[in-house]
């Protein structure tokens, strides 16, 4: 059983994302990219996309993450998948966070797992604090 | 009881934390570092860097030095994290029997010394650096270079070796 990531975006933020991965872990092995509309992923890559499907055996887990749920590279995907399969799931409004973690996930992938991935890998304002408290890091929190 | 000490120049970073803590099976990061414990800041980045579950301390290495010797620490496994060989030899040094193992992970590469001696992509040392780095190396405790779990661990000694120095 093997684990393989399909990123298909529009331009290159499909290779972006895997050369982000290979630096936070070293790897990027089991990493497929589509980069639409560019020189290198093209206008039909309908034909990558199925040989993405294609290599995903039955006893392997294959995971398809794009950028915009509504974008015409998730619609392709849709229209390439037709149904529902137990072992290939579709994650869209992709960001690192999500495709660091469904790369290095341990657990078998299931859609209570990537339920709960998506849900930790939100988006946030970052607001920085006005003042600081003084107090420092303690011991007696520590252990 | 320190599982191991990681020298990176980033501190806590990325996924260090998140995937270091794993690997080690450790739920206390201690940061060795004179500037991230004066500075507000800095402790408040690396304490967002964490994964939940995961307790920090950030210290002054002095400091750090006492929380390791504190009898509380000795059962409790720690993954602590200095920016630089010469404090993680400081800490292998006043806290004998505590450090398990020393990782030379990302060293140096903020450092603009002129001249220095690179041992591999990641690790580029002054001379005082060098210098830290062999007596680590000669110390009875394991020190080698892997930056992510999945690379083998290369023993210092064999680099130091390699580099001619």
């Amino acid at each position: 059983m093997s684990r393989k990531l399909l990123i298909a975006t529009h331009g290159y933020l499909a290779n972006g994302f895997r050369s982000s991965i290979e630096i936070l872990t070293g790897t990027s092995a089991g990493i497929d990219t589509i980069n639409a509309y560019t020189e290198e992923g093209g206008e039909d890559y309908t034909k990558s996309i199925a040989e993405f499907l294609e290599s995903v055996g039955p006893e392997d887990e294959g995971v398809i993450l794009t950028d915009i749920v509504g974008g015409s590279v998730n619609q392709k995907v849709m229209q390439t998948l037709r149904t529902s399969r137990p072992n290939i799931f579709l994650i869209s409004g992709t960001n690192l966070i999500t495709a660091l973690a469904v790369f290095l996930e341990d657990r078998p992938l299931t859609k209570e797992v990537l339920n709960e991935i998506v849900d930790q890998a939100k988006v946030q304002l970052i607001e920085m604090p006005t003042s600081f408290d003084s107090s420092s890091s303690r011991e007696d929190d520590f252990f | 009881m320190i599982s191991q000490i990681r020298v990176d120049d980033r501190l806590i970073h990325g996924q260090v934390a998140l995937v270091w803590s794993k690997e080690l099976g450790v739920r206390h990061i201690v940061v060795a570092n004179d500037h991230a414990a004066t500075d507000d800041v800095t402790r408040m980045t690396l304490q967002m860097a964490l994964p939940s579950g995961i307790k920090l301390l950030v210290k002054t290495v002095d400091d750090a030095v006492k929380v390791f010797n504190d009898p509380r620490a000795k059962d409790v496994p720690m993954f602590v994290l200095t920016n630089c060989v010469h404090d993680a030899l400081k800490i292998v040094k006043e806290c004998p029997g505590r450090v398990e193992a020393v990782n030379a992970a990302n060293v140096g590469r903020f450092d603009s010394t002129p001249n220095k001696t690179q041992l591999n992509a990641c690790i580029t040392l002054n001379d005082q650096e060098l210098a830290d780095l062999k007596e680590l190396a000669a110390s009875e405790v394991p020190t080698y270079a892997q930056v992510v779990p999945i690379d083998p661990k290369t023993p210092v000694a064999k680099l130091i070796k390699d580099a001619g120095k």
